[in-house]
């Protein structure tokens, strides 16, 4: 399944590169990241314990439906949530070994941009319209890396040239209403990208997007990375996305993680209900003249989770058992990659069935 | 590998310009934000009108002094009356300063103990005697021919002597003041100036010297202000001249002179400003204007050209001295009761009899002899300058109960007008940014303590406010006119503040802020250089009716009693002159000015919040 969508290019990295590699460190590491939110409604537990780790060099795909808590997730990394109404009620954000949930404000905004980048979901509006383009590029080096005026302009052109922007010197004093859609997310990556981070978090970069300029914005992120070697966390509800771009996968769902793996183990052996329900609900793989497979319901409110296993309303095998325990994320021993293919699920069995 | 994303049609090369390679520095100049606001600017036509009335009436303000003085730009005379008077004195200061040479320092102290306001020290004491005796000397030097001058260089010499051993040899000093006393005594015998009036009797004949009465008076902030005002009009001129010559047409350097230009011009009008203070100081003018005038019109003060003698210029033609008044002749206080509420003089109800001094049109000839509004039979004197008793340029604004000219007023009170309402809008724009970010911005209970603060401070009405704040103010420590600008500027600047916090509270969940802090941007840097140029649109419209509200509040501030006083004029206190509706010209013409600059405000601001909109240029 997951082979099929890989570009020959591409395909061993998972399989050879991190197998030989499983005792490297991870760059990013979150342990038990609970993000909540104090509303009028009582607390919203948008992110309750998400564990995951990103390596150097590669992508883990972070996966779910829309309220996951997959954004609010990377938000928390950069930690740009505003504090209050947010609220970190317990974990560690480990980059580099270094907790950043403990660092001072001063301390971050010298990671954010410069070790830690981020690309967003809409390029309409994350580019700030009364600047030029060049100036928005200028402004992050001239910051973090003391660049002069020339030097900067220069780097901001070198950086236009790298993600395939046509006619850098002109585009560089060009405004961002002056540009499509697609060159704008190219010249997000840009910014994203000048002060070379160790790890680039992509908040749905292809979303707001066509398809062709989906594919095109997706290769270049490859090749950036590629090129200089850095991790990417990229957050998508686009399984197709992920399995042509991720080395891991996480699926989330109401603010945890349900089941994190190697690309190859989640697309050939998906273990958990929801994951399974998600690829279900592919259209491309759907028989035709069949009605698509669905899973039923809506995504519980974060501020009324249910007890126990959160996925348990929309779960067909859920039990009572469901009900009253969470259930844990299990390592299972059948990965071929070697960082683990783990599963919270207390129906693994039944699940295997489905 | 990029090559491959640059070839595809769809993303890349839609809006590239299909211009020849052969000028790759032109093919590569896309306008940039300026080159698109002058643009959008240039197009709008009532914009230029508004800004070139706007530019003509600043204009105005800031040369006042040279358009409406009572001082002469330039005169050649001689002044008979002042000439006798230094010659007569000078022994005078001499004798009391050799007077304080003989004394001891105890001596002195003594007899000043009981008077606060004399010199506490002899030296001190001696020093002014001295600087008095000079100044007659100097008197004396311009007004007589060079070849006269030998009795004063002597005099002088004796008193640099006298100064110089005041302190180690007393009684040298004291020999050399007595000396320069007798010199002084007989100077006054021979020195006697000649009098056209008496032209038989022998005399000294006295020289023409050339003065620049109106120049000397002006002060180094006006002229900042007149070279500001003179570069920044000819602009259009200049900057063709420059980008053409010095930037040789290239747009990429034109485009970052900008900003040089700008500081050029502040730079130069500085410079201006301390090459003048060097040269002539800063509004020392020696020239008393009253008996100046008077001196003229009794014939004490002769028009003599420079070099040339009293005597000759009682024949020759040629030797009489030229006079150079300022287009309008009178001084802001100066007032002619006779011309007490006179209308315009080109309308045919401000002729005058100038034997009595009634109006002779009708309607004002009975209010004169029914009400006894007028003084009765006083003839009209016109002072030298002034145009004739009926000439239509006479008073082309008419004149205020006191008979000080109207347009004079005017000209002068168009400087507090123009800048109350710009000063204080700067002020209120300024605060009203910062406080409204910072509320928008951070949200939450900052948010909502400044938000209760401005509602605590708006449900004032705020023109007590201002009332009341006005009336705690010294206006001895802070003068009025200051005092209108920081209160207005203080407590208006709440509607800024709103508008700037919706705008923010707007822009807050547009991703390009989450996009700047993720960035490592700081809060300061996100929230002014990100976010605020986004929310400044409204913001410079409000600012433009800031300027206009400031006009009108002043003036209004002026009508109680509080703000400007007399015989200093704002628009706004000319319209309340009187509220007698005869008195038309009062009323009409200052509030004429008042709408027109408030309109030109309104214009210019709307002009300029569309084309800073860089959305609007697609």
């Amino acid at each position: 399944m997951a082979g099929d969508t890989q570009q020959p290019g591409a395909a061993p990295r998972g399989a050879v590169t991190s197998a030989v590699e499983t005792e490297r460190e991870p760059l990013l590491r979150l342990d038990g990241l609970r993000t909540h939110f104090d509303t009028d409604d009582g607390v919203a537990r948008a992110v309750d314990g998400v564990d995951y780790a990103i390596y150097p060099g590669e992508t883990l795909g972070v996966v779910g439906e829309s309220g996951s808590g997959k954004s609010v997730t990377a938000l928390s990394i950069m930690r740009l949530l505003p504090v209050p109404p947010a609220r970190f009620a317990g974990g560690r954000i480990l980059f580099r070994g270094e907790d950043l949930l403990a660092k001072s404000d001063a301390d971050l905004r010298k990671i954010r941009g410069n070790d830690i980048a981020m690309i967003f979901q809409e390029p309409m509006t994350a580019l700030n319209p009364v600047f030029t383009v060049g100036n928005q590029l200028m402004e992050t080096v001239r910051l973090h890396r003391g660049y002069d005026q020339a030097r900067a302009r220069a780097h901001a052109i070198d950086m236009l040239t790298k993600v395939g922007i046509p006619a850098p010197e002109k585009r560089v004093d060009e405004y961002p209403h002056q540009l499509s859609g697609g060159m704008r997310q190219r010249v997000m990556i840009a910014i994203a990208m000048s002060c070379d981070p160790a790890l680039l978090i992509a908040d749905e970069p292809t979303t707001a997007l066509d398809v062709t300029i989906q594919a095109q914005i997706l290769d270049l992120i490859r090749e950036l990375q590629e090129q200089a070697g850095m991790s990417v966390l990229l957050i998508t509800h686009d399984l197709g996305v992920v399995a042509e771009t991720a080395h891991h996968v996480a699926v989330m769902y109401a603010g945890k993680v349900v089941e994190y793996a190697s690309v190859f183990d989640l697309y050939e052996r998906p273990r958990h209900p929801y994951t399974i329900g998600l690829f279900r609900s592919l259209p491309e793989l759907a028989a035709p003249g069949q009605r698509l497979a669905t899973i039923p319901g809506v995504v519980p409110s974060a501020t009324r989770f249910p007890t126990g296993c959160r996925f348990r309303t929309r779960c067909s095998i859920a039990t009572a058992r469901c009900a009253e325990a969470e259930p844990p994320l299990v390592a299972l021993n059948d990965d071929q990659v070697g960082r683990g293919h783990t599963v919270a699920c207390h129906h693994l069995e039944e699940a295997s069935k489905l | 590998m990029t090559q491959s994303h640059s070839a595809n049609p769809g993303t890349a090369s839609h809006t590239l310009a299909p211009t020849s390679e052969a000028a790759p520095a032109e093919r590569f100049y896309s306008k940039d934000y300026w080159d698109l606001v002058f643009e959008q600017l240039g197009r709008r036509k009532l914009f230029k009108v508004a800004l070139a009335i706007l530019t003509a009436l600043y204009g105005v303000a800031a040369f006042a002094p040279l358009l409406v003085n009572d001082k002469p730009y330039m005169v050649e005379s001689v002044d008979t009356t002042a000439y006798t008077s230094a010659v007569r004195t000078l022994r005078v200061t001499i004798s009391s300063s050799n007077r304080l040479a003989k004394q001891t320092d105890e001596a002195y102290a003594a007899s000043v103990a009981d008077k606060p306001a004399a010199e506490p020290t002899r030296g001190g004491a001696f020093a002014v005697e001295l600087g008095a005796a000079r100044l007659r000397l100097a008197t004396l030097r311009s007004a007589l021919p060079p070849d006269k001058y030998a009795p004063l260089d002597e005099i002088e010499a004796l008193l640099d002597q006298g100064e110089a051993k005041l302190t180690a040899d007393g009684p040298a000093a004291v020999e050399a003041l007595t000396t320069a006393t007798a010199l002084a005594r007989q100077l006054g015998k021979d020195y006697a100036a000649w009098d056209p009036a008496q032209p038989d009797t022998a005399g000294v004949d006295l020289v023409g010297q050339r003065e620049h009465p109106l120049w000397e008076s002006l002060k180094s902030w006006e002229i900042f202000f007149m070279t500001l005002w003179l570069l920044t009009a000819a602009w259009p001129l200049w900057n063709r001249v420059v980008n053409g010559l010095v930037l040789r047409r290239d747009r990429e350097r034109i485009r970052r002179a900008r900003r040089w230009k700008l500081l050029g011009v502040l730079a130069l009008s500085l410079v201006a400003t301390f090459v003048w203070r060097a040269q002539l100081g800063s509004g020392r003018s020696g020239l008393d204007v009253a008996p100046h005038k008077e001196g003229l019109a009794k014939g004490t003060i002769h028009l003599v050209a420079e070099g040339r003698t009293l005597r000759e210029a009682q024949t020759d033609p040629t030797a009489v001295g030229r006079i150079e008044w300022a287009p309008v002749r009178y001084g802001y206080a100066e007032s002619t009761v006779v011309e007490k509420f006179r209308p315009p003089t080109w309308r045919a109800e401000g002729e005058i009899d100038p034997a009595t001094g009634r109006l002779v049109h009708p309607k004002w000839a009975l209010d004169a002899e029914t009400i006894g509004d007028r003084a009765v039979g006083q003839p009209m004197v016109i002072r030298p300058g002034e145009p004739e008793a009926n000439a239509w340029n006479r008073h082309i604004a008419g004149t205020d109960e006191l008979g000080r000219d109207f347009f004079g007023r005017m000209i002068w009170g168009s400087r507090v007008s123009l800048s109350v309402g710009i000063v204080s809008a700067l002020i209120l724009t300024v605060i009203g940014v910062i406080i409204g970010s910072i509320a928008g911005f951070f949200g939450g209970w900052i948010d909502t303590l400044i938000m209760r603060m401005i509602e605590i401070l708006q449900s004032i009405p705020s023109f007590f406010l201002i009332l009341l704040a006005m009336a705690f103010t010294n206006p001895e420590v802070l003068p009025p006119i200051f005092a209108i600008v920081l209160v207005i500027g203080c407590i208006g600047w709440t509607g800024v503040a709103r508008l700037v916090r919706g705008e923010f509270l707007r822009l807050r969940e547009q991703e390009f802020v989450v996009a700047a802090r993720a960035l490592g941007f700081s809060n300061a840097r996100t929230i002014f250089r990100h976010v605020l140029p986004n929310a400044l649109s409204p913001v410079l419209v409000a600012a433009a009716f800031a300027v206009a509200s400031g006009i009108l509040i002043e003036s209004a501030i002026s009508f109680l009693g509080f703000g400007v006083q007399q015989p200093e004029a704002s628009w706004g206190s000319l319209v309340n002159e009187t509220r007698n509706t005869s008195y038309w010209w009062i009323q009409v013409f200052p509030g004429v000015l008042i709408f027109v600059t408030v309109t030109c405000y309104n214009l210019v601001g709307d002009a300029v919040r569309d084309a800073l909109d860089p959305k609007m240029k697609v």
